[in-house]
């Protein structure tokens, strides 16, 4: 029943003429960018800037719009035989999996064909598929602890101003605060509580430029790496996305339609 | 057996107490009508048998099932919303089959599609139906299984007269196969046509239980419409129904 569900709701989406102009966009934007430019790596730096920023904020607006502009589709399922706990895995997956797919795949298909590092490619697209499932998750959470569209897309955007930017400008502020002490550990600790800067570290440390970082971005690379960092990070994405998923849940089983 | 069975059903939505100890039974081979006036908790009554929304306090049984327990009693019901509005990019045939599969069980579609004229609307997405032709849709939706129970909240809403028409002979023609139906409505002349019992809520309880004939007698107007103001009148509630 869950997939028979999952498949109807990610037909649903699929249908969404955004998910095939959001497919287009990334497929036609890394195909002019790595066309243009000499060096495949900076095109890896140029769409990591896109995924970090971009793919968190399409996603929040686009999971929480369509959450709430399906609440009736929502209804009708409810009233089938189907469990609560079924009903919105289905509806968490069928959203965000189209739209995480069409990112990944925009992205990850020219830059197979014009031949960037097969290492980068997957970091960079698992990492964009990451922060979808991420952000959806998060989105269709607030959408469902709050019936105030407008209140369900304002949290969803704060959370996205925070870990977009408010995050980084406080561990700045405690990189500088603490300068003369050994605060590296913490800086790492800090930056995995953040999936957006999880994201970004995941790349640029498997980037030549971060020779450039001193001796923190030296750290950051010995961690990230390793076997240990790798697992590390993926476990803490999924976990990322896992969280938001049972809070949704718990509230999902609780709401009135 | 009752089909349905509702014992002391309470309701909140924070401050606001919808329902207030709501007590109903609904038989087979009856058209039970839930009138009240506006706010005075129809919808939330149907939704809690419905399991749309989860009840404060009180027991409610669906053949015999208690509904707080699994989900399994919905498949003895049809349930047809107040607004149809349905997945925008799905077509009509497309959420006739996802219903159909989701139930796992035969439908009777076809009749309804014929019954309704919405042969030509089948292969067209639901966001460019107008909102008459959704109706008709619900109502398909509603109608296709072989159910126990049929609860419709304000059906004939967007329908011409005679899509009314054929509506209100498929209700009864379920009622004499032995059907539990179970409507909301604020047309009167509808009520007073389809139902054998009138269900009316005041202040989330039931203010009276019994068939419309009685209704009238007891307070002592001619038409349903009239009977219903006046006791909305002596409640001090002036609102619409």
């Amino acid at each position: 029943m869950a997939f028979k569900l999952f498949k109807y709701e990610a037909y649903n989406t699929l249908r969404s003429r955004f998910i095939v102009g959001y497919f287009l966009f990334f497929l036609l934007l890394t195909s002019a960018l790595s066309y243009f430019s000499g060096d495949i790596s900076k095109v890896i730096v140029s769409l990591l800037n896109i995924v970090i920023l971009f793919v968190p904020l399409i996603s929040l607006v686009f999971s929480s719009l369509f959450f709430y502009g399906t609440r009736e589709f929502t209804e009708l399922i409810l009233v089938q035989p189907v469990g609560r706990k079924v009903v919105y895995f289905s509806k968490v997956l069928g959203i965000s999996l189209p739209l995480a797919i069409s990112s990944g795949a925009g992205m990850g298909i020219p830059l197979a064909v014009f031949g960037a590092s097969p290492v980068h490619t997957l970091l960079l697209t698992l990492s964009s598929v990451y922060l979808t499932l991420i952000f959806s998750a998060m989105a269709i959470m607030f959408a469902v602890i709050s019936d105030d569209r407008v209140k369900g897309l304002a949290m969803g955007l704060a959370v996205w101003i925070y870990a977009s930017v408010i995050y980084d400008a406080l561990i700045l502020f405690v990189g500088m605060a603490f300068y003369d002490y050994p605060i590296e550990g913490l800086i790492i600790l800090l930056s995995i509580l953040n999936p957006v800067d999880l994201a970004r570290i995941l790349i640029v440390m498997n980037l030549d430029i971060a020779a450039l970082m001193g001796y923190t971005g030296a750290l950051f690379v010995k961690f990230v790496t390793t076997v240990k960092g790798y697992v590390i990070i993926f476990l803490t994405l999924t976990l990322w996305f896992v969280v938001p998923l049972f809070i949704g849940t718990w509230f999902f089983n609780r709401k009135d339609f | 057996m009752e089909s349905i069975v509702v014992e002391d059903l309470y309701k909140r939505f924070g401050r606001n107490e919808v329902l207030r100890g709501v007590n109903l039974k609904v038989r087979p081979g009856e058209i039970t009508a839930i009138l009240g006036p506006n706010a005075s908790g129809k919808t939330t009554l149907m939704k809690c048998i419905l399991g749309l929304v989860i009840p404060t306090s009180g027991k409610i049984t669906v053949m015999g099932y208690d509904t707080s327990k699994g989900v399994g009693y919905r498949r003895y019901i049809g349930y047809m919303p107040q607004i149809a509005r349905f997945p925008e990019n799905l077509t009509v045939m497309e959420l006739i089959n996802m219903v159909k599969d989701i139930r796992g069980k035969e439908a009777n579609w076809e009749y309804y599609v014929n019954l309704f004229g919405l042969e030509k609307f089948l292969d067209r997405p639901l966001s460019v139906l107008s909102g008459g032709t959704r109706q008709k849709v619900n109502t398909t939706l509603a109608f296709m299984f072989d159910n126990a129970i049929y609860m419709l909240d304000e059906p004939t809403v967007g329908f011409d007269p005679v899509a009314s028409t054929h509506f209100k002979d498929e209700v009864i023609k379920l009622k004499k196969a032995g059907k539990s139906i179970v409507f909301t409505s604020h047309i009167m002349s509808e009520v007073e046509e389809l139902a054998d019992r009138v269900v009316f809520l005041l202040n989330g309880k039931v203010h009276f239980d019994g068939t419309p004939s009685r209704f009238k007698e007891q307070t002592g107007e001619s038409t349903l419409e009239r009977a219903i103001a006046r006791l909305m009148k002596e409640a001090g509630v002036e609102d619409g129904v």
